[in-house]
């Protein structure tokens, strides 16, 4: 008895501390109660009550992977548990990230990829169960990669260095396949679509711009003016003008510049424009962290007689990288998000896929659904990332100073 | 050669140096190589191009931006189906800047609310600015403009049922409509006067400076001049012989509200998506800046004697602008050119008539260069200004 | 410094490797193609009966149909399309840009188009006009009624100039609200933001029927405009407009000649030498158009004649039950007439 009146003294107390210290604080605390009351139990009742969800479960697969033949799914999958493995890798080598922080990341990582895995059962008989296998196989991987990490101690350039672009190029494979192959027979990639469209194309589009913006960012450090100038110009016309533009440049103009025997398909169009876009925002990140450089580094580069290149990528760059790494993985999750644009030009991503939903004769007019579901998934991943650039943030002391 | 030392010692030997180990020279021939990559590249893809379009007697020319348009754009200045594709692009050209300039201006007020509020004590305003921000920002622009428009704006009752609000402000899917004042015969008799009012204002504000630099006591140099333009130009409408301004209220004639002010759903989806994505942003600018502004800074200036207004005035605000401009900036500049996504929910902006033109005409090449060149003197411009107020607020060290 | 040399070495092989490549000679659409091994095909997403994405991600349609009657004329399998969906705004430049080889979505034959934009067109394959979609409970009777309306439609069609015409004529103020495709048009529409909707008959009686209460709109029976609606091809390439062209034109004569699916087989041992030489059982105009003899065959039995395809995506066979009118073939009072194969 006692200890529940102390209890609620307790609570009393931290009420007046924290929402009615002053008359000022208390009609805040009470006009923003009123504010979430009219904007929270509206979209409430509207998810459990008022919403046919049967437009979500109905496209689940066009959601998840677009057009990829139903037969074939299984090469998703794997992908898929792939990737848990690498995560859980990635995720090792934060050493401000506990057991119990890792663990919650797994289980958001596992929501996540359900989507792709598990959500495709409702509409297959027999995967059910496979999926299910699936999803257990992505969770063992996520550990085993993280234990691996943690007891070998890769280094974070290890594992991003080797085991992110190696599953690239492993995952590119197994989703396109070979022509006349039985076992993995080709997949075009414009049957690609939905989340699986969306995180290729931001994934590819990290990968590649990457290196990029390192070159442009040297270049336009460099002393050699004709190089200099070419870069700068590049960046700026980049940073100066909206990502649809350079879509649709894209579009329009990479057919007309290559040869008439030489196609591109439009995924890969998309995703030069994207990485041309995100290389030149790298480029300035990276920039801010070699103009941080004490000029010391370089003259003593040279004092001990490394040349132009060397100094560059053993003593320069890596500084240099290491003091914009949060910045840069804020980059990542700006162009996770701008991958949403390639939906204008035609590709079937998860936006893509959700204005399909809409103009599907039976789900007219649930608008309110489809787009709710998309945004909670942009959501998950956007906010997955941006814990991990905050864990790293903390780590490399960044934001400390 | 210049750059070694010892070259005016060894003179003789410099000489000797071959070419490919002579630094000017190994630069010389890497810029050229680069320039002759390049232009080798630009040459060929430009070959392909032109041989492309000649193949279907396609042209680059800006001729055809004089030809009659032939459409008609939903919103926006003055323009008819008569006018030519310069005109139309004009019109779209002002829509842009007409939502991005009310965009900065809502987006920095709310940002600052926002940014303000997660620095709050009060848990209540902390926790709903923190999940704001940490809500809007994770999710796409692109979906968010969706929602917007798709299932709030179109979701509002028709325009024959609409809801009407104090001031006979009508809302409803057709857009929000608000009283507004129209010109009569003595409008510009009275714009007159108040360019006598403004002029007066500044008069008094001189005679006030002076007054202060000879006194040497601070003078409110913000109210009296305010009060004497006012004066001024209210008086002046009594002077006149009919009310230079009437006020008209929208009135349903027809299909469609009369009279007032109107704002189309697809102008106000695009403002409201454009306000709130910007601001969490903006929230987090304004908060890093505050933050970066010594506590010392603060303590000292309470030491003082400064009340907490004025110490956030004098003390803390100019500080942090310092830190908060630059990046602030650029969140003007990435809204401006977010606007371009106005095109998925047919507000007619830069982007959509330029694409709406490229279509009619079928000169998709002339229209992105115009397009890129618009935007980029828009970015030009913004960055002009960061550059300026950077000098301008530059610590000067001694 | 041999590296340095190297480097240069490498580099001047690299352009002349890219100088080599740019001296290749045109070739043809047809033999781009058929390298090729796909056909790349220009197409609606969101028009029900004439170009759509099935729940299973799959392109169904009328337009859809004359893309596999094309692939069938080329590679006999349907199967082997690319389809690129396109809006209203990007068809054209996907087409002069060669992203495309034929666009099959509901576009307007114009001489504007056929000569400044850089396209050729290639039969009309569905005559069409602009009509105006409004709810019934406004009980409007004619399109002059709408003065002072707003219209909803799609931003870079012939509908947006024709409709703006319409009204300049006649002096009265409208308000034009342009979307970027069907689904934008309808969803505003369906909510009230605009009083009617208006764009070629077909594309909205498909919608109609696609509508939760397709009953509740009503398609006046005006139409504004002439919208004849046919497959495009790039620019200056005869043979391949030539196999566009009589891919279409099999498919009517099929029709004229009773030939259909079912039939097929009896029909190849008919003695009627038309029907021979159609099905290219005796003569070479296939080959004559550097195609597979057996094209026309190919077709009907992969796809089917002109008005089974009409039937089936768009007729009694199809929810939409549009009559074939003005689309019916010449000897039933129709437009369709295809020239002889001969």
């Amino acid at each position: 008895m006692s200890s529940h009146t102390v209890s609620k003294n307790m609570m009393i107390l931290w009420l007046r501390k924290n929402m009615f210290s002053s008359w000022r604080s208390a009609l805040l605390s009470l006009g923003s109660l009123w504010l979430a009351y009219l904007i929270l139990v509206p979209i409430l009742v509207f998810v459990v009550h008022d919403a046919n969800w049967e437009v979500i479960v109905d496209n689940i697969h066009l959601f998840a992977v677009g057009s990829y033949p139903a037969d074939q799914l299984w090469r998703v999958f794997l992908n898929v548990v792939l990737l848990m493995g690498l995560i859980g890798g990635t995720v090792a080598t934060q050493t401000t990230m506990g057991i119990k922080s890792a663990s919650l990341f797994m289980l958001f990582t596992a929501c996540a990829l359900w989507i792709v895995i598990g959500g495709n059962g409702s509409d297959r008989e027999g995967m059910n169960a496979i999926n299910h296998y699936f999803l257990i196989a992505g969770l063992g991987l996520y550990l085993l990669g993280y234990t691996t990490t943690k007891k070998k101690a890769f280094s974070r350039a290890k594992v991003f260095g080797i085991g992110w672009l190696l599953y690239i190029l492993l995952s590119l494979i197994l989703l396109s396949g070979f022509t006349g192959n039985s076992f993995l027979p080709k997949v075009t990639n414009h049957l690609w679509g939905g989340l699986l469209l969306t995180l290729l194309v931001t994934v590819v589009g990290i990968a590649a711009s990457f290196p990029f913006g390192i070159a442009l960012a040297l270049g336009r450090k460099s002393e050699l003016p004709v190089i200099k100038l070419f870069c700068i110009g590049f960046i700026e016309t980049i940073r100066g003008v909206p990502l649809i533009t350079l879509l649709f440049m894209g579009q329009v103009l990479i057919p007309l510049f290559l040869p008439p025997a030489l196609v591109v398909s439009n995924l890969v169009r998309v995703m030069i424009a994207v990485t041309l876009f995100a290389a030149a925002y790298m480029a300035e990140y990276i920039r801010g962290g070699l103009q941080a450089l004490p000029i010391g580094q370089n003259e003593a580069a040279q004092a001990l007689g490394l040349n132009r290149v060397q100094t560059n990528f053993l003593i320069i760059l890596p500084q240099a990288i290491r003091a914009v790494i949060p910045a840069l993985v804020g980059e990542c999750i700006a162009l996770f998000k701008d991958t949403s644009l390639v939906a204008i030009v035609g590709l079937l991503d998860l936006t893509g896929a959700a204005k399909a939903a809409i103009g599907q004769p039976n789900f007219i007019g649930l608008e309110a659904e489809v787009f709710m579901t998309i945004a909670l998934v942009y959501w998950i991943f956007s906010y997955l990332m941006s814990i991990y650039s905050q864990n790293l943030e903390r780590q490399l002391g960044v934001g400390i100073r | 050669m210049t750059n070694n030392p010892h070259s005016s010692l060894h003179k003789s030997e410099a000489i000797r140096i071959p070419f490919y180990r002579n630094v000017k020279m190994i630069n010389l021939l890497l810029q050229l190589l680069f320039f002759l990559i390049i232009g080798i590249l630009a040459f060929w893809l430009l070959r392909n191009m032109f041989s492309g379009l000649a193949q279907q007697n396609l042209k680059i020319q800006f001729g055809f931006m004089t030809e009659e348009a032939g459409f008609s754009i939903s919103e926006g200045i003055e323009f008819s189906s008569k006018n030519s594709y310069w005109k139309a692009f004009q019109v779209g050209a002002v829509n842009t800047l007409y939502v991005s300039v009310l965009g900065i201006l809502l987006s920095t007020v709310l940002g600052t609310l926002i940014g303000v509020g997660r620095l709050s004590h009060n848990f209540l305003i902390n926790t709903l600015s923190t999940a704001y921000v940490e809500i809007v920002r994770n999710i796409p622009l692109l979906v968010q403009l969706f929602a917007w428009y798709h299932v709030v704006y179109l979701a509002l009752p028709g325009i024959r049922q609409s809801i009407p609000l104090p001031g006979s402000i009508h809302l409803s899917n057709r857009g929000a409509f608000f009283p507004w004042w129209e010109g009569t015969d003595t409008t510009r008799m009275w714009f007159g006067f108040i360019g006598l009012a403004i002029l007066s204002g500044i008069g008094v504000l001189t005679i006030m400076k002076r007054k202060e630099r000879r006194s040497g006591l601070p003078q409110s140099k913000i109210l009296l001049p305010l009060l004497v333009f006012s004066g001024v130009s209210l008086l002046s409408i009594f002077a006149l012989p009919q009310y230079p301004l009437h006020l008209s209220s929208p009135r349903l004639k027809g299909f469609n509200f009369q009279g007032g002010i109107h704002f189309s759903p697809e102008f106000m989806g695009l403002l409201t998506g454009l306000t709130i994505y910007t601001a969490a942003f903006i929230a987090e600018i304004v908060r890093a800046g505050i933050l970066a502004v010594h506590k010392g800074q603060g303590e000292a200036a309470q030491a003082l004697g400064l009340t907490p207004l004025q110490i956030f005035r004098r003390v803390v605000f100019p500080q942090a602008l310092r830190v908060i401009f630059p990046p602030l900036a650029n969140q003007y500049l990435n809204l401006t050119k977010n606007s371009s996504l106005a095109l998925v929910i047919g507000f007619a902006d830069l982007f959509q008539v330029s694409q709406t033109i490229s279509n009619q005409s079928g000169n998709a090449i002339p229209i992105i260069l115009l397009i890129m060149g618009s935007y980029l003197s828009l970015s030009l411009f913004i960055s002009t200004i960061i550059n300026w107020f950077n000098t301008k607020t530059e610590i000067v060290t001694r | 410094m041999t590296k340095n040399r190297l480097k240069l070495a490498a580099s001047t092989l690299f352009t002349l490797v890219l100088i080599l490549g740019a001296s290749s000679v045109f070739a043809g659409k047809l033999d781009t193609v058929k390298r090729r091994g796909i056909l790349h095909c220009g197409v609606n997403k969101m028009i029900p009966g004439f170009g759509f994405l099935t729940p299973s991600g799959q392109f169904e349609g009328f337009d859809v149909a004359f893309c596999k009657a094309i692939a069938s004329t080329v590679f006999n399998d349907p199967t082997k399309v690319k389809y690129v969906p396109l809006s209203s705004a990007q068809r054209f430049t996907a087409l002069q840009a060669g992203e495309i080889d034929v666009l099959s979505r509901n576009t307007t034959w114009t001489a504007s188009r056929d000569g400044a934009v850089g396209l050729d067109f290639t039969v009309t394959t569905f005559y069409d006009g602009q009509g105006v979609l409004v709810k019934k409970d406004l009980g409007i009777q004619g399109i002059s009624e709408l003065a002072g309306a707003t219209f909803c439609t799609i931003s870079g069609t012939t509908t947006e100039k024709n409709i703006t015409d319409y009204f300049a004529k006649r002096n009265v103020k409208f308000k034009l609200l342009t979307f970027e495709d069907a689904d934008g048009m309808m969803s505003a529409f369906r909510a009230n933001r605009c009083d009617a909707a208006t764009s070629d008959r077909s594309t909205l009686l498909a919608r109609q029927y696609a509508e939760k209460n397709p009953s509740i709109y009503v398609l006046m029976d005006q139409t504004i405009s002439k919208e004849p609606l046919g497959p495009a091809v790039g620019s200056n390439d005869s043979q391949w407009r030539d196999v566009v062209v009589w891919t279409v034109y099999g498919m009517l004569a099929a029709e004229e000649l009773g030939v259909t699916q079912k039939n097929l087989e009896a029909m190849k041992k008919n003695k009627d030498p038309v029907i021979q030489r159609l099905l290219g059982v005796t003569g070479t105009l296939g080959k004559g158009l550097g195609v597979d003899n057996h094209f026309v065959a190919n077709i009907i039995k992969n796809v089917g004649n002109y008005g089974e395809v009409f039937e089936r995506n768009l007729g009694m066979k199809s929810k939409f039950k549009m009559s074939r009118g003005l689309n019916a073939l010449w000897t039933d009072g129709g437009l369709m007439y295809a020239p002889p194969f001969r």
